[in-house]
């Protein structure tokens, strides 16, 4: 079947089997790498991407299910200015997600960062606790996303 | 059955009498809103999922949210993300904290509260905390609608009461004031299985008299676990509880069990019931 | 065959390339009656067993693991068969269509009523006179543990692609041992080993993939090329890899201590039963690291240990870090604690009463020199207060009446100590490694090991300990990816062996060439390879000598609140000490004790708990770095059983924990 979306600010239109995960979708008719398909299950969380803004399992959403939907994947947001931070903030800190759950890790940040510009711990533990690949602890994660806090607070002072 | 993603039938209303149209015309077709109970779990490459769907993603009318003063109303098709973004204030506690227990953030943004209760093999996690809070359900056909609460969208063998040309569309939620609201769920991981238990109680008190009481049990069968009589013995009774009444309570609640133990509840399960709701009744006003 | 290192295995395709399924076993254990395969289409081509042109087998730790069952079917989820095509979609649609008739056998199981077919190993050690002791003993204490880890299905992909042509077949898979990938596959297509090429994929966390799996599936696309004469790609699913991937080796252990009267160990008797699946591979090493776990470091003079190790109706377990001194240490120091108790004694004070002193003889009968373990143990008991909590946890529970409702929060705290070893103690082969170091004109340094495929931090320790050695940037310091036809045979990278064996390669040929290299033109490239034995320090037969060196030690508290209405565990505090000999970067080490620990968690649990440990290296400097992996896990699950048990006053004796086995425990 046909399915028309929007994907990383364009939209696409592919013919494929109504049925096929999105997750598989990307990796496969769109050739972007960066959505691994992990689990199948909506478990492990590698596959993540943003669906209409919200985070979502991408082999959990069946290919007729995203008909004229926004799909972003880290793919569409390299070059902005909030992903950059992001990954500037996750190096600067010495957090190295594996590259089986990179996109995952940095797509978390992404949309947690946008909805609560300053999160507590508790947070920040209720959106990365449940990603099954641990390849890099939590402390890493808090200390990402404190230096990324704290850099965007200075950024926008300065900005000011 | 791996011929059903390629050969799936998709249908996409764009209208609720569309849908209801549709739904007439071809009762198998299978509603699809976040479609997370149908592909949880599902580790295929290429899922199974159904012969035909309908696409409810862009039926806007059941992503309505509507709020008055007694009470809440959600579209069916409103996600749980979502519900949880409506805020603190006007969710019920105890579907919040029920909310909560379900699966990850992710799948939340996907999965929506008529699908939730609308699942014919299992009573999932929001049936108990909704029964509890006597939500309303209307379900719309081709023709014809009607209001009904939940407890009576599940007949006597727990299936559920629904026609195969009918569908939810919206639920009503009163917005009580509650003392105490309590939900627990019993489970050894975020996916339930067959040992898991859940219980929501609800409790009002008044100058240290008990003027309201309410308390569900679901297991991960088909059966919702309530009885107004034992809730009904307890009203009036003076807060904090005495041992002898809450002693009481639960050998009344213990005689109910065992009519059901053997269809509804394992003496794991049962005996974790009985601890729930001990726990609760000793901790209203205490 | 390019260089795929940077590729993750199911990202790789090439033009004309088939997919291969894998039909699978759907019963425990049986024989195949009859198999109907449905029309294939005229492209899709059926592989069985008879079709496979060397013997149907591959060799791992010493076990034959058949490729393709012919007519026995010894676990869940083992091949019988083989699709081979181009549209993935339809073989998986042909694989379902696959109807198998089986008849069914008695499936074999983890039990102390096993048959005489499951044994596959045994182990009888004895030092001192263990009758007379116990005739003798003021105080006799017996417990049964069950060790069933569940394990953690990887996130990362996995699977095989396979190509041929006149001269050689190319094989890419995520692997941990490539030589065994690059063996398995000759042997199977009966050709010279140098033929065969394995270059390895990108994955992600190592200790999550399977050892076995990828030569097994290596095997199944070379023989899928050789037939089809194409290249074949074939990627395990999701269910493959739940089924295949996760399953750790179990145990139950049994122990029978005596006591005199001031608490001490005079004999111990332990009978161990292990597992590891169908097949039983690693028998020798699961079985021979129980035997060294289960009296730990505990001063006794009469030990008597009677291990077997069985098959079970299971999927082969994936070795980890950890295997065998996970079982045995959890039995141990569960046991410890409860001895402890028996004889009302604080069980810290009763475990440092009952270490062994220096120069007394371990099991191994060998001296015991001076260790950290004293040391550990009363770091980790002052900084968590171990002491006043559990004296004050027994005394509540004592005051707790028999006929009183149990509170809704019940709190306690547990401890254990444990030792680890890295490398293979039953097979000295298994040790030998190879690593080259090459020094370029223009100095850049090139470390050439195959086990290149690792994870982050193995590279950068390998990195970081060059760059030292030799003062050169890290960035100019490579790892070459893994490639058979260039680089040296390493070793499978498990069991710590990266730490304990393939870095201190990388470090000699770093120093050799510092030695030669403002003397020597360049380029310069130096080889080191550490052949297989312990040499005359580990003897396996006698089971005799230092089986590791170093030892890594660590010791843990854990203190839990336990709700008692959900069964729900919140770790309240947790503090653990660790001796690893030196610690190249305190910061990555720190990391792995924490996704162990969590990962500990949810294993024994089922859910996530957060947790703030509190963690402190103790490095002696100058020491070889030690083994880690596994050793967090193993000193933990005892120390939070312990907590629980003193919680509850039940005694937890088996893993996992599940809601169910509280209420037996608790209430029945």
């Amino acid at each position: 079947m046909t399915v028309t979306f929007t994907l990383n600010g364009k939209q696409v239109t592919i013919d494929t089997i109504p049925g096929k995960r999105l997750a598989d979708v990307l990796k496969e008719d769109f050739a972007l790498p960066a959505t691994r398909p992990g689990c199948y299950a909506g478990v492990c969380g590698t596959c993540a991407v943003i669906v209409n803004g919200e985070l979502a399992h991408s082999c959990l959403i069946p290919a007729f299910a995203i008909q004229d939907a926004e799909v972003l994947t880290g793919e569409g947001l390299e070059g902005t200015r909030e992903f950059d931070e992001i990954l500037s903030g996750f190096e600067h800190a010495g957090y190295r997600p594996c590259a089986n759950c990179r996109q995952s890790k940095l797509l978390t940040a992404y949309v947690l960062l946008t909805l609560n510009p300053n999160p507590e711990r508790a947070n920040i533990d209720e959106w990365f606790a449940d990603q099954k690949c641990s390849c890099s602890s939590l402390t890493d994660i808090y200390k990402a996303i404190d230096y990324i806090v704290l850099h965007r607070r200075s950024a926008s002072r300065g900005r000011k | 059955m791996a011929a059903n993603s390629e050969t799936l039938k998709v249908f996409r209303p764009r209208t609720l009498a569309e849908l209801l149209s549709l739904k007439k015309r071809r009762p198998d077709v299978v509603p699809f809103a976040g479609g997370t109970y149908i592909l949880y779990g599902d580790t295929k490459k290429y899922p199974d999922i159904a012969a035909a769907v309908a696409s409810m993603r862009h039926l806007e009318e059941l992503k309505r949210i509507h709020r008055t003063e007694r009470y809440i109303e959600l579209g069916a098709g409103v996600t749980l993300s979502e519900i949880m973004r409506i805020g603190g204030r006007i969710v019920p506690p105890a579907l919040a904290q029920a909310i909560r227990t379900i699966a990850t953030k992710p799948v939340r943004s996907l999965a929506s509260i008529g699908g939730n209760i609308c699942v014919r093999p299992q009573r999932l996690t929001l049936f108990p905390v909704l029964s509890a809070l006597e939500a309303r359900l209307e379900l719309r056909e081709h023709g014809g609608s009607r209001w009904i609460p939940i407890a009576r969208f599940i007949d006597q063998t727990g299936d559920l009461d629904i026609s195969e040309t009918e569908i939810v569309t919206r639920l009503r939620i009163p917005l009580s004031e509650w003392n105490y609201q309590c939900y627990r769920r019993l489970t050894d991981g975020p996916v339930s299985d067959r040992h898991s238990l859940s219980f929501c109680g609800l409790a009002n008190a008044d100058r240290g008299v008990l003027t309201d009481f309410r308390f569900v049990f679901g297991s991960m069968d088909k059966t919702i676990l309530r009885n107004r009589e034992i809730e009904a013995g307890l009203v009036g009774r003076k807060v904090p509880l005495l041992s002898r009444d809450i002693n009481a309570i639960c050998a009344s609640f213990e005689e109910l069990m065992q009519q059901f133990q053997s269809g509804f509840v394992s003496p794991f399960q049962a005996s974790m019931a009985q601890k729930m709701l001990r726990w609760f009744l000793s901790s209203i006003d205490n | 065959m390019d260089d795929v290192s940077k590729t993750f295995i199911d990202d790789l395709q090439v033009d004309g390339m088939f997919h291969c399924v894998a039909i699978r076993s759907r019963i425990r254990r049986g024989t195949i009656r009859e198999i109907k395969i449905p029309e294939l289409p005229p492209d899709v081509v059926l592989i069985q067993a008879a079709d496979l042109p060397g013997d149907n087998h591959i060799s791992i730790g010493g076990t034959e693991l058949p490729v393709l069952a012919e007519t026995n079917v010894e676990h869940p989820g083992q091949a019988i068969a083989l699709l081979c095509g181009e549209d993935e979609f339809q073989l998986q649609r042909l694989a379902e269509e696959v109807e198998i008739q089986y008849d069914r056998g008695d499936p074999f199981s983890l039990t102390r009523e096993f048959k005489i077919d499951q044994e596959r190993y045994t182990r009888t050690l004895t030092t001192g006179n263990v009758a007379a002791a116990f005739e003798k003993a003021f105080q006799i204490a017996e417990g049964e543990y069950k060790y069933e880890p569940a394990g953690q299905a990887p996130v990362s992909p996995a699977g095989a692609f396979a190509m041929a042509d006149s001269k050689s077949v190319y094989i890419a898979t995520p692997t941990r041992w490539a030589f065994h990938v690059r063996n398995s596959v000759a042997d199977l297509l009966g050709i010279d080993r140098e033929r065969v090429v394995v270059k390895c994929t990108r994955t992600s966390r190592m200790d999550t993939d399977c050892l076995w799996y990828p030569s097994m599936t290596a095997a199944q696309t070379a023989v899928a090329t050789a037939i089809c004469g194409k290249p074949v790609r074939m990627i395990a699913t999701a269910r493959e890899k739940e089924l295949l991937f996760t399953r750790r080796a179990g145990c139950i252990i049994s122990h029978k201590t005596a006591l005199n009267k001031s608490g001490k160990i005079t004999a111990m008797q332990i009978q161990i039963i292990s597992e590891s699946g169908a097949f039983g591979i690693f028998a020798a090493e699961h079985l021979d690291r129980l035997c060294l776990a289960a009296p730990g470091y505990y001063a006794v003079k009469a030990v008597r240990i009677d291990g077997i190790h069985i098959t079970t109706s299971a999927p082969p377990a994936n070795i980890h870090d950890g295997i065998g001194f996970d079982g045995g240490f959890f039995a141990l120091e569960i046991h410890a604690s409860r001895l402890a108790e028996l004889h009302d004694e604080d069980p810290s004070a009763w475990r440092l009463q009952n270490l062994l002193p220096e120069r007394n003889l371990t099991v191994t009968k060998t001296r015991a020199g001076s260790t950290p373990q004293r040391k550990l143990i009363e770091s980790v008991i002052d900084i968590s207060d171990f002491c006043r909590k559990y004296s004050a946890n027994e005394i509540q529970k004592k005051r707790r009446q028999p006929s009183a409702p149990i509170p809704e929060r019940v709190r306690g705290i547990g401890m254990a100590t444990c030792f680890h070893g890295g490398g293979f103690i039953s097979d000295s082969k298994a040790n030998a490694a190879s690593a080259t170091v090459k020094l370029s004109s223009e100095s850049q340094l090139s470390i050439l090991t195959s086990s290149a495929a690792v994870p982050v931090s193995s590279a950068g320790m390998y990195i970081d300990s060059a760059s030292r050695i030799l003062s050169v940037d890290p960035a100019a310091v490579q790892i070459e990816p893994t490639d058979t036809s260039v680089t040296p045979d390493s070793g499978p990278a498990v069991l710590s062996r990266n730490v304990t064996i393939v870095s201190r390669l990388i470090a000699a040929c770093c120093q050799a060439i510092q030695k030669q290299r403002f003397r020597a033109p360049l380029p310069m490239e130096i080889s080191r390879n550490r052949h297989g034995g312990r040499g005359r320090r580990w003897d396996v037969e006698n089971f005799k000598g230092v089986p590791f060196s170093p030892l890594s030690w660590a010791s843990c508290v854990a203190e839990i609140e336990l709700n008692t209405v959900t069964y729900r565990i919140d770790i309240r505090g947790l503090w653990i000490s660790l001796n690893l000999g030196s610690v190249l970067d305190e910061r990555t080490a720190a990391a792995i004790v924490e996704n162990e620990l969590l990962d500990a968690f949810r294993m024994c649990c089922g859910y996530s708990c957060a947790m703030d440990p509190k963690i402190q290296f103790f490095q002696k400097s100058g020491a070889s770095p030690a083994a880690l992996s596994g050793l967090t896990s193993n000193v933990f699950l005892p120390a939070l059983v312990s907590a629980l048990s003193q919680a509850t006053g039940a005694y937890f004796d088996s893993l996992p924990i599940s809601k169910a086995l509280f209420f037996e425990y608790m209430e029945t």
